[in-house]
């Protein structure tokens, strides 16, 4: 195991992290900073898609490589690895495991309609129970992928949903009028959080690393109202226990933000220190 | 989904498809895509056979683990393109892979020829890239196109070109971020990228 790495030292490999130009211990100790670092994570997907634009040039693809592929759709994923690896590189995945080259034309070529249609009478009942056989087994199979794939399409959703709210906040960071609020534990502490409120009452609320919490608690955000002591404070939303961006709406007079820890699902009136506050610019 | 949706469907809408095991879907996917996967992979390997397993794993990871791709972390075609880099990386640098590509590169008794200005020169994006490529010293391209299309090392490109390896590092991080801060002002990385859905 080699030495830890330093944050500087960290930072200055992100390029070369990008590109897949440092050593596995190295990149180990960076994916476990990206982890930890939303800003980090945003500048290497940025770097790797800068490098991704200098390999632009297509060229011809194999004319069977398609039906390669196709070939192959119907096969079972090998999660025999365990590790998944890094989602983005493709690192940590199963060796390369393919199968023999299928020649989709001479297999048809192979087995003609005329041939076909000489079966002996006595197979076609063999043929009617093995198919009854394979019917309850796809069946099976097809019961098990609709759960996958229910799973697979929630997952494709929050995406979605994450990115279209992520530029939706980035739009109300630069609409003019918009006041933004930066949030920390206190006014020495680094920024956890930031909130942009437009003039139009509408608010985003954006984590900026905060930890995931226990299950069965929740972060919840609250809207300071007013600049004198004892100033309402009303919640603007339950966030959950890994909050990303967020959209609220709010009032006018809103001069500030507090974000406490909760039970889940949230409470009317919070009795918690706040986590996080800060005052809107 | 008919020919016709399917051609003006977004990657983000037909990753959705694909998560419905709709195999028309990824067939379109690889229609825009595979040209520039196998590309990139050939580039690395120098190897047709070798670049096409490539592809194929990439292809059937998509269908087979299609949540791997976070749209809110770049475009698709950039997820597969690193992709097919992380892969075609971990190749090279196989003793028995590098061994034989030696020996290929031997028998050509030609230099693989890594410019990048010639890589980019007929891409629709090219002028962009250009300019983007002109912020760079010429240290830094080196450093860059080595790592990056001759699948080395970092500490690798500092032998090659006979420099401390941290100078290549921070040439390589320098580099590529000015690179990214070009093409981030041309709308060209980041959330207006030309492969993101708008």
């Amino acid at each position: 195991m080699a030495r830890a790495l330093t944050a500087a030292e960290l930072e200055e490999l992100l390029g070369a992290y990008a590109i897949d130009a440092v050593d596995d211990d190295e990149r180990a100790q960076i994916e476990a900073w990206l982890d930890r670092s939303p800003n980090a994570r945003r500048d290497a997907d940025e770097l790797r898609e800068t490098a991704s634009l200098l390999a632009q040039s297509d060229d011809d693809v194999p004319a069977d490589l398609w039906v390669r592929i196709e070939t192959h759709l119907g096969d079972p994923a090998d999660l025999s690895a365990g590790d998944q690896g890094d989602a983005s590189t493709g690192r940590g995945v199963p060796p390369l495991r393919l199968g023999e080259v299928v020649d989709l034309g001479a297999r048809r070529d192979a087995t003609p309609p005329a041939a076909r249609s000489r079966r002996r009478p006595w197979l076609v009942g063999v043929a009617a129970a093995l198919a009854l056989i394979i019917a309850v087994g796809v069946g099976v199979v097809a019961g098990s992928r609709l759960d996958d794939q229910d799973q697979r399409i929630d997952q494709l959703a929050v995406g979605m949903e994450k990115r279209s709210m992520e530029r939706a906040a980035l739009a109300a960071t630069m609409q003019p009028g918009a006041r933004t609020a930066e949030l920390a534990a206190s006014d020495t502490d680094p920024m956890m959080a930031k909130v942009v409120v437009t003039p139009d009452g509408h608010g985003y609320f954006m984590s900026d690393g905060l930890p995931a919490l226990a299950s069965g608690r929740t972060y919840q955000l609250w809207a300071v109202m007013g600049d004198a002591p004892g100033s309402a404070v009303v919640s603007a939303g339950v966030m959950g226990a890994k909050p990303g961006v967020m959209a609220f709406t709010t009032d006018a007079g809103v001069t500030g933000f507090v974000v406490t820890e909760e039970p889940s699902p949230g409470v009317v009136r919070s009795t918690q220190p706040p986590m996080l506050q800060g005052r809107l610019a | 989904m008919d020919p016709e949706a399917l051609r003006s469907a977004s990657d983000a809408n037909l990753v959705v498809a694909i998560g419905r095991f709709r195999a028309e879907a990824l067939e379109e996917v690889y229609r825009r895509h595979a040209g520039a996967a196998f590309g990139l992979a050939q580039r690395i390997l120098n190897d047709r056979s070798l670049a096409e397993e490539i592809v194929q794993e990439v292809f059937l990871r998509l269908w087979n683990d299609p949540e791997r791709f976070d749209p809110a972390r770049g475009a698709l075609r950039s997820f597969l393109l690193a992709q097919v880099h992380g892969r075609s990386v971990d190749l090279v640098r196989a003793e028995s892979a590098r061994r034989s590509r030696e020996e290929r590169e031997a028998r050509r008794a030609v230099p693989v020829d890594h410019d990048l200005e010639r890589e980019v020169w007929e891409l629709t994006l090219g002028e962009h890239v250009r300019g983007a490529l002109t912020a760079l010293t010429d240290d830094e391209r080196s450093a860059i196109e080595l790592a990056y299309f001759g699948g080395h090392s970092y500490r690798e490109v500092a032998d090659i070109l006979g420099q401390p390896e941290g100078t290549v590092k921070s040439r390589i991080r320098s580099g590529l971020g000015r690179m990214r801060d070009v093409l981030k002002d041309a709308g060209l990385v980041g959330a207006e990228g030309p492969w993101h859905e708008h």
